[in-house]
């Protein structure tokens, strides 16, 4: 069924799940909403299941019209949601009519929204995944949404009436600020740079430059100082690698970043923390803690109980 | 042998296991890394969700809500113990035309310089010889192998940020691309075009050479190069794949 016209595509706007697994050996990107529990959180607003494609806005979102009536509801960076021009709040569950208009503002906290439509947009699978991965022009059309774009949804809005409007509570609707704690675990190949290369690492203030997109962000700060050289035998690039190569500046590879790479790794971003990255902007300032990986896996079990704890404390609009 | 006796199991961030056999280019850590990873996929351990293979390590994805850090380290040893007898594919010879130096390789020159020699003389280094391939991996499944000397003394570009075409050669680090299978940016030497493609997700597997394969490169005039590209994107181009010299 035919849900939603793109008006105006906004900066940089895909579709987004959770993300193509089972091909990095070919090296097919993992991609994915680059913060996947707000998509998760916008799949829940809407009575979908988590992991199921919406749309991703980034820092201009774009002007969206309603084919059809539709459930929808925004999760993530707050760019300002609008309807017919009218402000209407994060983390809602909203009743949208055929001919209605979703609009974006002013981007005033984060960097990339989410807007999850019940039942699902609806792109062909490409390797178990709806995710549009620019860089390889899988997903959709393999780019962006542009103007004139119509997206589907899978479920037709006859079950709308039946599931229940939500909101979230205040308290979990985050408010991102410009300066980010990153939580890492050192390696694979932190035996690469000098104790005094770490300790710059783990104490300085880095800076994400203009080069920050879904692939990764490059920062800029003290540089890293390595023992030998900056490269390695290429090896594996999991989401949250942390490369260094010989200029000594760091690059976050995101979710769209490359499947192998052969700049030593000084750390790997924790999962929960790739998802507070994605609120990230350019010209915000990032300081690196580390943890262990229990500690990592730890933080990963809270945030799945949050998710558990989300759904329980949705209250009826 | 230059591998490790035993493997080493890094922690690579809190989902992945980097598993690594040794520290070389070398084509029987690598067929490790491959019996690894049949193995594994074999074994359908719970909470792996994926592995990728690469030059001389598997990195092995898991879900940590499944599954333990230190449980999964143990299976995997095991795993590792019993893999010796893995049958790996058949390797195939791929021949891959390729036109070298001006805008066809903007930075064979400079390449030359570099090494104090003619561009010929990279031409007849890079061309005519058998290269196993080791992975497949950045965006599309690059293919990569090792490069003879003295190429291989070629550093990667201290800041990766120019952008190369589908089909750029590359070389750096001790590895040569065999052509890129998308345009995107690369802090690679590249040195030549060839017209054919690698990547083809409609199939599975998506790509044309996969590791354990050989290719050789035959120079080609930029005449033929349009010709080959022009036949290549209509489809009725057959890739020539040769009898491997050696096994």
């Amino acid at each position: 069924m035919e849900a939603l016209e793109v008006l105006q595509p906004g900066a940089f706007t895909t579709v987004q799940d959770l993300g193509r697994y089972g091909y990095q050996k070919y090296g097919v990107s993992i991609s994915g909403a680059m913060d996947r529990f707000a998509l998760r959180v916008a799949n829940l607003l809407v009575g979908n299941r988590e992991g199921e494609a919406a749309i991703e806005a980034t820092v201009v979102g774009p002007k969206l019209k309603a084919l059809e009536n539709l459930r929808i509801a925004f999760t993530g960076g707050d760019l300002s949601p609008e309807v017919n021009g009218k402000t209407v709040p994060m983390g809602h569950t909203l009743d949208i009519k055929e001919g209605d208009v979703i609009s974006f503002g002013f981007p005033k906290s984060g960097c990339r929204a989410y807007v999850a439509v019940s039942g699902g947009i609806d792109l062909p699978l490409v390797m178990g995944s709806r995710s549009i991965h620019t860089r390889s022009n899988l997903g959709g059309d393999g780019r962006a949404l542009i103007k004139g774009d119509v997206l589907t949804i899978k479920d037709s809005g006859a079950r709308i009436q039946e599931s229940k409007l939500y909101r979230l509570p205040k308290d979990q609707i985050p408010i991102y600020g410009r300066s980010w704690r990153v939580r890492v675990v050192l390696g694979p190949q932190n035996d690469y740079f000098t104790r005094k290369g770490i300790e710059t690492f783990l104490t300085s203030e880095y800076v994400i430059t203009p080069q920050a997109d879904r692939m990764g962000y490059r920062l800029k700060g003290p540089p890293i100082e390595h023992k030998a050289g900056a490269d390695i035998l290429t090896d594996a690039t999991p989401p949250g690698s942390i490369q260094v190569p010989g200029d000594g500046m760091p690059i976050i590879l995101l979710a769209d970043g490359q499947t192998t790479g052969g700049y030593s790794k000084i750390a790997v971003v924790t999962s929960v923390d790739q998802d507070l990255l994605a609120q990230a902007k350019p010209g915000d300032k990032v300081r690196f803690q580390r943890v262990t990986i229990l500690e990592a896996h730890r933080l990963m079990e809270l945030v799945e109980k949050r998710i558990q704890g989300i759904k329980k404390a949705f209250m009826a609009v | 042998m230059n591998g490790y006796r035993r493997a080493r199991y890094l922690i690579a961030g809190d989902r992945g296991i980097s598993v690594e056999f040794g520290n070389a280019l070398d084509e029987e850590i690598n067929r490790r890394v491959h019996k690894m990873m049949y193995a594994l996929e074999n074994a359908k351990i719970p909470g792996v969700i994926e592995c990728n293979p690469t030059i001389r390590s598997l990195f092995v994805y898991y879900d940590p809500l499944k599954t333990g850090v230190k449980k999964l380290i143990q299976e995997l040893r095991n795993i590792e113990g019993r893999m010796a007898d893995v049958e790996l594919p058949q390797s195939r010879l791929f021949e891959i035309p390729i036109v070298y130096g001006g805008e066809y390789g903007p930075d064979l020159d400079l390449v030359a310089q570099l090494l104090n020699l003619t561009p010929e003389e990279i031409i007849h280094i890079h061309s005519g010889k058998e290269y196993f391939i080791y992975d497949t991996g950045f965006i599309g499944g690059s293919a990569h192998f090792k490069i003879p000397p003295p190429l291989d003394s070629l550093p990667r570009k201290k800041t990766p940020n120019l952008g190369v075409p589908t089909g750029a050669v590359l070389i750096a680090g001790g590895l040569g691309s065999v052509f890129k299978p998308l345009a995107g940016p690369t802090g690679w030497y590249w040195i030549g075009m060839s017209p054919l493609k690698q990547w083809f997700p409609e199939k599975n597997p998506p790509l044309l050479i996969l590791p354990g394969d050989k290719i050789i490169y035959r120079p080609i005039s930029t005449r033929e190069y349009e010709e080959l590209k022009k036949k290549v994107e209509e489809g009725s181009f057959k890739v020539k794949i040769l009898e491997p010299k050696e096994s």
